[in-house]
């Protein structure tokens, strides 16, 4: 039986679906069998992200209105093989899936694989009782601004009212800028956690790969020289119940040369 | 010559003591027209009439034009607009479960509300966004940013308590406040001379009515 976790944020743009995408790249490449279910119906960008736009025949509805069997629907990754997509329907709307529909796919496909990923929708409504009803885990994605933290403090009160217990909910930090939160500008990680009272699974910084990534549809944690991949990495393996320090997310922060020389100028100039 | 009150029974429309009564139901228009999105099509509304007894021919006739308005006329009040007081707001507190107290060891989130008649402590956060609505007293043994209403049915002798007070509104029986206590410093918020004052917990000053 795989573990069911799902993806979700309130918010919308805080980067739910990046991160499904390159957790569930991680996880295969951990050797784990992965299924993805994008769950945002009529807004579908899983595929996108994953290049697989092209390969798609069936999607959720055809599961729902009982025309393929889930396993028909899947879509296999060109390069990660034992990783699949449950795409979403763009000309479809997130009504015509209930939760209970979401239920009975997650169960049948759960047998044949270690983890399945639902990526919610923005928006508490419909699309998020879709997302939220089928899984048991949940990781609720913020970004540093209190807009965002508000709106996943809402989420978490909504996760516990579907009988989520705290420990199974945690927090992933995403477009998190270290040389803001040195000035004293952005919240802290530490500032989060306090707020949200949830323990914090993963911080991921704010990186310009990510958007070459989703454009070109190769996750970044599929491109061997980014440098951010190693932190969805510490994500997977903590996912997975290893034990990865925290700090270790700090780590892609740390000052490159070039940095470092600009640095030094700049004193100079100063003194 | 005419006005909006806020009280117990809801919204009440004040017309004073008139002349002509096209300058109210003009004044009227005017009125309703400015408060833009406040009303809803079809809210009740009372109407008061200083000196009824000179005017109660005319009152079909401003009936029909509020309802014209798109508002419907609740109730008719007699008197003059000093009875009216402006501290009887009260929110109707709903589902109350009956007893003194009520625990809650639990962060309130976002969205998420504690209503009760009597009492309220939380062990935890109170945050932003989340509602608070108590009969009585509230204790927060954390960090308070959301909305707290107390006082509701034991009045302004309620208070309101955290160990860091920072709520987004305070209400205690029909005092209202955007007051925040000093950050860090566990304060209590209660009701003195009409209004509700912010003191940290060891400078504490209860007017004492016993």
């Amino acid at each position: 039986m795989g573990e069911v976790i799902v993806v979700t944020s309130g918010k919308g743009g805080v980067g739910k679906t990046t991160i499904t995408a390159n957790l569930g790249c991680c996880l295969a490449k951990l050797g784990e069998k992965v299924c993805l279910i994008d769950a945002d119906i009529g807004l579908k960008n899983l595929d996108i992200v994953l290049g697989l736009e092209n390969r798609i025949i069936y999607t959720l509805i055809d599961v729902v209105n009982g025309k393929v069997s889930p396993q028909e629907a899947l879509v296999r990754h060109k390069i990660m093989k034992n990783l699949f997509l449950l795409p979403a329907s763009q000309i479809a709307t997130k009504e015509m899936v209930s939760p209970e529909d979401m239920k009975a796919i997650v169960k049948e496909l759960s047998p044949n694989f270690d983890y399945i990923i639902i990526d919610s929708p923005a928006g508490i409504e419909r699309g998020f009782r879709n997302a939220v009803t089928p899984a048991s885990k949940a990781l609720v994605v913020t970004t540093p601004e209190l807009p965002s933290i508000s709106d996943a403090d809402r989420v978490v009160g909504l996760l516990e009212n579907f009988g989520f217990s705290d420990e199974r909910i945690k927090v992933i930090i995403n477009r998190f800028k270290p040389h803001m939160v040195k000035k004293g500008e952005m919240l802290t990680a530490e500032d989060i956690r306090h707020t949200l009272s949830l323990e914090i699974i993963a911080v991921i910084p704010d990186s310009e790969e990510v958007i070459v990534a989703s454009n070109t549809g190769v996750p970044v944690s599929l491109n061997g020289s980014s440098k951010i991949a190693k932190n969805f990495e510490n994500l997977a393996r903590r996912v997975r119940g290893e034990n990865v320090p925290l700090e270790n997310d700090f780590e892609t922060f740390s000052k490159g040369f070039i940095t470092t020389l600009k640095d030094f100028f700049s004193k100079l100039k100063r003194g | 010559m005419v006005d909006f009150k806020m009280t117990r029974d809801g919204l009440v429309l004040v017309v004073r003591d008139y002349q002509n009564l096209e300058d109210v139901l003009n004044a009227i228009s005017t009125r309703v027209t400015q408060m833009g999105d406040f009303f809803a099509r079809g809210d009740r509304i009372a109407l008061m009439i200083e000196n009824h007894v000179k005017h109660s021919q005319d009152i079909p006739r401003l009936v029909a034009h509020i309802r014209g308005l798109g508002l419907e006329v609740s109730q008719i009040l007699i008197g003059s607009p000093q009875e009216v007081s402006e501290k009887t707001m009260k929110v109707e507190v709903r589902n109350v479960v009956e007893g003194v107290g009520k625990i809650v060891k639990k962060t309130i989130r976002s969205g998420q509300t504690v209503i009760h008649s009597g009492d309220v402590v939380i062990f935890g956060n109170l945050n932003r966004g989340a509602e608070i609505l108590a009969g009585g007293s509230v204790v927060v043994f954390g960090k308070a940013f959301g909305t707290i209403r107390a006082g509701l049915n034991e009045g302004e002798n309620a208070v309101i308590a955290a160990l860091d007070l920072q709520p987004t509104l305070m209400q205690i029986a029909g005092f209202v406040s955007h007051a925040k206590g000093q950050e860090g410093v566990p304060s209590v918020a209660h009701v003195k001379g009409n209004r509700i004052v912010i003191e940290p917990f060891d400078k504490l000053d209860f007017e004492r009515s016993d």
